[in-house]
């Protein structure tokens, strides 16, 4: 099978060749450790302050899926207000001010978020979620169209494609100012804040709508709804506020049947079934500091929800070659009975993994993720 | 009931509530009402417990966690004007800061939130917070109490740096030092010499609390 071939066949919960492997996240701190223990310096995050890996490190590591990303910022021109040797200052595509570390990933510093009141969404904002604009995939009058179809049949031929989106949640947290105060403003403005959840989703449906249209193979949605504690909002407010915006997003997918994939940090598992009301049928990275259990997930769920994720990033720390066989066996011999398991670490890969490690967790997924899987 | 105990209980019962125009009017009516502004403190205090405990027992979330957080903080700009100097009397002075390398507040936050409800006086020395500036803070502000937090793997060993840096000040013996975030355990705790390590921003509250004798 090929990767498109694999990944499909996972997510439609049957059994491939093999188990998917996809890590997504990767500290820059990490990348700059392999460098020194020889991994080739082609291998690097996209840009700087995006940990995704570039296409030489999905090759590298034999990764089955490629996301390719639209612009969905609002496009403010970007100023600079302050550069010191390993921090900025500085207002963003967003029209966010934020702190931000250089050539380090790690989360910002909101200073001024472009939107403080309602009347800011409306007046900065609104406007300019236009899926109209000439600049957008979605509009008609975009030029580039061939390219575009093209670039998907390119990556094809070696991946599963997916266009890639931030969820409206994460997507107000960039316009609030950050995780604290966009809390704070939905709870004080719930009645504004699922319209505004609502108003993103519609533009980010409208942008993915064109990349189905270019062939893409499904869609990845990236949008933390809890933290090692729980999710942030009740299983009501997420019911209320928030999952009407996650199913305006997959409808264009569920509608041709194209898988969905939820990236969600933390302690989620409360939000499951509203999460497969909305539409997912993929969830990642089933974070185990958080409590949540890769097995057990496939127990309850995993008629409905393929899993990706669940190797725990503190084991491949830990450099003990047994104890990270022991995981990868452990949860393969569970996770991907049935298909609808694809490997990968419980979370951002940090420096903390030697690259003999993680070469030997990515080999020991192979080994071990074959079918049919041995208990 | 009495009037006061009423509008005491309707400030503690808003702040469970959630309900920010309800603490609002409370603390007006009690502040008409000639009840000491220190018992209103309490009673904002006995509200974000309760919050607390209910975020303990997963019946409230993150969001009515800083949901309460914003109630008491307009109901203590309410009070504050009228507090007199000599009934300020803090159950002890902590120190809070993020440490160097790290951005990330919300925990600390919402400790600082949590402890100043509960009448502690909170100095918060913000993020990115160098070892040298922990160890002034501490020279300087003498607190009870020193909280660190991280939420980065890779910032997690500066805890460790703080407190060597403490130890060699000969200032370690004068605080308790209690630690906090995503990757933190209460191993690593141990192995640092904390005194004392928050599982999540409410237990890290209540062990400050038990420091206290609260």
């Amino acid at each position: 099978m090929n990767s498109r071939e694999r990944i499909r066949t996972i997510l439609n919960r049957q059994e491939p060749d093999r188990v998917g492997f996809q890590d997504t996240d990767f500290f820059s701190d990490t990348l700059e450790r392999w460098h020194g223990e020889g991994l080739p310096r082609s291998v690097d995050v996209l840009r700087p302050n995006w940990p995704w890996l570039n296409v030489p490190g999905l090759r590298y590591f034999g990764h089955d899926i490629y996301v390719t990303w639209p612009d969905i910022s609002l496009k403010y021109d970007a100023i600079d207000y302050e550069v010191a040797d390993n921090w900025s200052i500085a207002k963003d595509e967003f029209g966010t001010t934020k702190k931000s570390w250089t050539g380090k990933t790690a989360s910002p510093q909101f200073l001024d978020p472009v939107v403080k009141t309602p009347q800011d969404f409306e007046g900065r904002v609104e406007p300019l979620l236009d899926h109209l604009d000439i600049r957008r995939v979605s509009s008609a009058g975009y030029p580039f169209r061939q390219e575009l179809e093209q670039m998907v049949k390119r990556f094809q031929r070696e991946f599963f494609v997916t266009v890639g989106v931030v969820g409206p949640w994460e997507y107000s947290t960039y316009l609030c100012g950050g995780l604290a105060a966009t809390l704070v403003f939905v709870m004080k403005n719930q009645d504004f804040a699922s319209s505004m959840f609502m108003r993103i989703a519609d533009f980010l449906a409208k942008i993915c709508e064109s990349y189905i249209a270019a062939g893409a193979d499904g869609l990845w949605v990236f949008d933390d709804q809890g933290s090692q504690d729980g999710p942030f909002f009740s299983p009501r407010l997420y019911e209320r506020l928030l999952e009407p915006a996650h199913e305006k997003v997959c409808a264009p997918f569920v509608r041709r049947d194209l898988p969905r994939l939820l990236h969600s940090d933390g302690h989620i598992e409360p939000l499951i079934p509203h999460f497969i009301d909305a539409g997912f049928l993929a969830l990642h990275p089933v974070q185990n500091k958080a409590g949540m259990d890769v097995k057990k997930l496939k127990e309850r769920y995993g008629d409905e929800l393929a899993l990706i994720g669940g190797m725990d990033t503190r084991i491949l720390s830990s450099g003990d070659l047994d104890a990270i066989r022991n995981e990868v066996r452990s949860k393969i011999g569970v996770a991907a009975k049935g298909g609808g398991y694809i490997a990968a670490s419980d979370g951002p890969v940090p420096p903390t993994i030697s690259l003999d490690s993680y070469k030997f967790f990515v080999e020991a997924v192979k080994k071990y993720g074959a079918y049919p899987i041995r208990d | 009931m009495s009037i006061q105990e009423d509008i005491l209980n309707r400030i503690r019962d808003s702040i469970v509530n959630l309900d920010i125009e309800g603490v609002k009017h409370a603390c007006k009516d009690a502040l008409g009402a000639g009840l000491e502004p220190y018992r209103l403190v309490q009673s904002l205090g006995s509200g974000m417990e309760i919050v607390g405990q209910k975020y303990e027992k997963q019946e409230y979330f993150l969001a009515d966690l800083m949901m309460a957080g914003e109630a008491t903080k307009e109901g203590m700009a309410i009070l504050k004007p009228h507090f007199k100097i000599e009934s300020l009397s803090p159950l002890a002075r902590v120190v809070l800061g993020t440490v160097r390398g790290d951005l990330h507040d919300i925990g600390k936050n919402i400790v600082r939130m949590f402890l100043e409800a509960a009448g502690f006086e909170v100095s918060d020395l913000g993020v990115d917070v160098s070892a040298d500036v922990f160890v002034d803070a501490v020279r300087d502000y003498k607190p009870h109490i020193l909280g660190m937090s991280a939420l980065l793997t890779t910032t997690m060993p500066e805890m460790r740096t703080v407190i060597e840096e403490i130890e060699r000040a000969r200032a370690r013996n004068k605080v308790k030092i209690i630690i906090g975030g995503a990757p933190v355990s209460s191993e690593y705790g141990k192995e640092i010499g904390a005194d004392g390590t928050g599982r999540d921003a409410v237990q890290g509250v209540n062990l400050c609390k038990t420091w206290m004798n609260r």
